[in-house]
């Protein structure tokens, strides 16, 4: 599944300062098709490292469906386009499922999923300023301030 | 001289993603909260806490203690970078 132009658009005008963010945290941002062999211009490859351990790197799945009205499926891989049922990809904080690979909270397709009730009120998917942003630096503020550890 | 430079006002500035406003900026003198400086960003954002968030300042990525002052984050520096984050609760 890829998205629309009108994503793809919205995507490329607030990916910028999602790149800058995770450089500044040590991370990187790459999108699928400018990846080798990718093709998928509505899934980025996240690089982030939790700031309590700087030698760690988790890699993250993000996947838009209509951005910004949309919240993406969010998976933690081993590799870029690697499993996204491998449980020793993913971190243990507060909200994040290595068992079911998923984050039960209210930011991002899985979540909502899990949690209809979500879509209304104060925990809604947010489509003002840039979303893409909000949703990696709420991950980044995780990582640097629940990060347990990784999964076996 | 040193002693001088942290009498000085601190530009502070909040940044907020999602928020429907552009960042939230001001002078603060150096004895200023973080708590103060969070209950201005919040009325700049017209954003509140509720059951399912709380909203926290971050500086150089950690949340920061309401009764932290500005001065002692900023150091030397003459200016301050916070992010608003809307902390969930949910989960």
């Amino acid at each position: 599944m890829s998205i629309d132009d009108e994503s793809f658009l919205n995507l490329e005008t607030d990916e910028a300062a999602v790149a800058k963010f995770l450089a500044e945290n040590g991370g990187d941002l790459m999108r699928d098709d400018r990846t080798e062999g990718g093709a998928d211009r509505g899934i980025y490859w996240l690089t982030i490292r939790p700031r309590p351990v700087p030698t760690e790197r988790f890699l993250a799945r993000l996947e838009w469906f209509a951005y910004p009205y949309q919240a993406p499926s969010i998976k933690f891989v081993p590799a870029i386009r690697g499993s996204i049922t491998t449980s020793s990809a993913w971190p243990l904080m507060t909200g994040y499922r290595p068992g079911s690979f998923d984050i039960c909270r209210p930011m991002c397709h899985e979540g909502y999923t899990t949690h209809p009730e979500w879509r209304q009120g104060s925990t809604g998917w947010p489509t003002e300023g840039n979303p893409f942003l909000w949703v990696v630096q709420t991950m980044q503020f995780q990582f640097d301030n629940d990060y347990q550890g990784r999964s076996t | 001289m040193a002693e001088t430079e942290r009498n000085e006002r601190i530009q502070v500035r909040v940044s907020f993603p999602i928020g429907k406003k552009g960042a939230y900026e001001a002078k603060a003198e150096p004895e200023t909260t973080v708590g103060v400086v969070l209950a201005d960003a919040i009325r700049h954002f017209e954003v509140q806490n509720d059951s399912q968030f709380t909203y926290v300042l971050a500086y150089d990525g950690l949340e920061r203690n309401d009764s932290t002052t500005i001065g002692s984050l900023a150091g030397e520096e003459d200016e301050i970078k916070f992010t608003l984050v809307k902390k969930i609760t949910q989960g």
